[in-house]
């Protein structure tokens, strides 16, 4: 019987069967107990599911997306699928000819050598000399600019690969872009280039087009460019609908010193009320405390008075009902802390 | 709302796609795309196009990882699996012949490697020790607020020890199954999969998935014995 009742609770059984084991429960207290036992177990068991225990942020998932995209890269470098001139280069079908032609025809092989270096001796300088020379009517250098990332070339991006380091002798970072479309193209330059900074903005408010983890470096190198209205919006995106919250939380970092711009003000406040995530939510109430402390934030645009009420009922809402108690603690204290920073009005003379 | 040629509208309420919706939260590891386009984005992928495979990971991985997360228990393992069978996807995608549907066939590589890697720690259990879950949940969780939701003042704290109770006696219990009996719990358990489905899977009858799944049970009530 018990491992009927334990098919009957993993919904095993046929509706039959179940009929039958329910009109037995109703008049087998024993069974009804031993049901309850098994019911118990399962509860137990799902509440104890490692994958929600262990990446909660997403990150793991992130990286292992990133790992993988580097090893199907390194294999199809192996295989020359990216670069198939290195194949043909190693393809073995005309290495054995070749050898053998050499090896078979060894006068042959010497005039052949002979032929070949006498044009390269002779034919490479008359030919750097005459491409150096300015022909009439023809400039003496042509000089390709940098071409500059048009539009269009951005939307057909299909993923990009990101590498960034910061050089000892500067706080920079130098940020490395391989852009993977029709036309793939390579980008370098810090965060303040304006090509680098539209891949970066782009990459952010497309998020489901990109990978986790480029996604999560493009997010942190933006946190230096937020003053632009462009980088805001997408940071402002990425909070209210990128599904991986560690994204959402690093974005809401990044905005913090906005926290007073309106549009940065009401992302926040929907992400304390709506996001399902604890963690996006402190960082939520954080950003919205700093915003109205005395110490303030900087705005553009739309800015918003110091204590909007919006602001302090969505806190007082949070302090309150948030269903995570460390939320609720993160909201409170930032209530004591907007009033402990509330000037002391002048005391009233007695008449 | 259109800055620098690009234009979207901000959402005014929760509105992420790729939100975990039931089935997927039931670990079903199907997508819920049409099956004529996802035959399409295949056959595209078999034909080199790296792009499609790449779309194919992502409608997939996220249950890959979970799987593998919730048999094996360790984040480092979990990672290992997820890699080895994705690469041997990639591989061994040309033999694909749609005699299957894809989510089997991709189920059955992760559930093969799993295996392996449970074999490989009951043969050599010096070598491959891992760091158990419940170890994991101390100062090396991998997320500060996750640390919070456990150990934050105000909850239950007999509580908390009466839940840290019951995962450790669960995995005592998990450490005792065969690889198979622990391929069916986490199948059955935390992927939410009919055990004709992970008989398929396994390659095997649903009767023997419905053994191993009884034993699994009974070895897991006996280590529960005083708590039930």
């Amino acid at each position: 019987m018990t491992e009927r009742l334990l098919l009957y609770i993993a919904d095993e059984l046929d509706p039959q069967e179940r009929t039958d084991i329910e009109a037995h429960l109703r008049d087998c207290p024993a069974c009804m107990a031993a049901l309850e036992s098994e019911q118990q177990l399962f509860d137990w068991i799902a509440a104890d599911e490692p994958a929600k225990e262990l990446d909660r942020s997403g990150v793991m998932l992130a990286r292992s997306r990133d790992d993988l995209a580097q090893a199907l890269d390194e294999s199809d470098d192996a295989r020359g699928v990216r670069h198939p001139w290195i194949a043909r280069l190693n393809a073995p079908a005309w290495l054995p000819k070749l050898r053998s032609a050499w090896a078979l025809h060894p006068a042959l092989s010497s005039v052949v050598l002979l032929a070949l270096g006498f044009a390269l001796g002779v034919g490479v300088p008359a030919w750097i000399r005459f491409g150096s020379s300015p022909a009439a009517g023809k400039p003496a250098m042509v000089v390709n600019a940098a071409p500059r990332l048009s539009e269009q070339a951005l939307q057909s991006v299909s993923s990009v690969g990101l590498n960034w380091e910061t050089p000892e002798d500067s706080a920079a970072p130098r940020v490395q872009l391989q852009l993977n479309s029709d036309n793939p193209m390579r980008l370098e330059g810090g965060p303040d280039d304006a090509d680098v900074e539209r891949v970066l903005t782009f990459v952010v408010a497309n998020g489901q087009r990109f990978d986790p983890g480029v996604l999560l470096d493009s997010v942190d190198l933006l946190a230096t460019r937020v003053a632009d209205p462009a980088v805001r919006l997408a940071l402002c995106y990425a909070v209210s609908t990128d599904p991986n919250p560690g994204v959402r939380l690093k974005a809401i970092e990044a905005l913090r010193g906005y926290g007073r711009d309106a549009q940065v003000q009401q992302t926040l406040l929907d992400a304390l009320d709506q996001d399902d995530n604890s963690g996006v939510r402190i960082e939520a109430v954080n950003a919205l405390s700093a915003a109205l402390s005395s110490a303030g934030g900087e705005a553009s645009g739309a800015a918003v008075s110091a204590h909007d009420p919006r602001v302090i009922e969505c806190l007082r809402h949070s302090a309150q009902n948030d269903a995570n108690h460390y939320v609720r603690m993160t909201a409170t204290a930032a209530l004591q802390q907007i009033a402990a920073d509330q000037p002391t009005p002048p005391a009233t003379p007695a008449p | 709302m259109a800055v620098d040629g690009m234009a979207f509208a901000l959402p005014t309420g929760p509105n992420r796609p790729g939100c975990e919706d039931s089935a997927s939260h039931a670990g079903i590891l199907h997508s819920a795309v049409p099956q004529t386009d996802e035959r399409a984005l295949i056959e595209r992928a078999q034909a080199g196009d790296r792009p499609a495979f790449d779309e194919l990971v992502r409608r997939y991985d996220r249950a890959v990882l979970r799987l593998a997360t919730n048999v094996l228990r360790t984040p480092e393992d979990a990672r290992d699996v997820y890699q080895e069978s994705f690469l041997k996807i990639y591989k061994n995608l040309a033999r694909f012949r749609f005699e299957c549907s894809f989510y089997t066939w991709v189920y059955r590589i992760v559930s093969n490697s799993c295996l392996d890697h449970l074999r490989r720690r009951q043969s050599r259990p010096e070598d491959q020790a891992p760091e158990s879950l419940s170890a994991e949940r101390g100062d090396s969780a991998p997320d500060f607020f996750d640390r919070q939701a456990a150990t934050a003042p105000g909850v239950n704290p007999e509580r908390n020890v009466f839940n840290q109770e019951i995962a450790q006696r669960i995995e005592q219990a998990l450490e005792r199954l065969t690889p198979r009996e622990r391929m069916v719990f986490a199948m059955k358990h935390y992927q939410g999969l009919k055990l004709r489905v992970i008989g398929e899977t396994l390659g095997t009858t649903e009767e023997t998935v419905k053994n191993s799944l009884f034993r699994a049970t009974r070895k897991l009530r006996a280590q529960l014995v005083g708590l039930l």
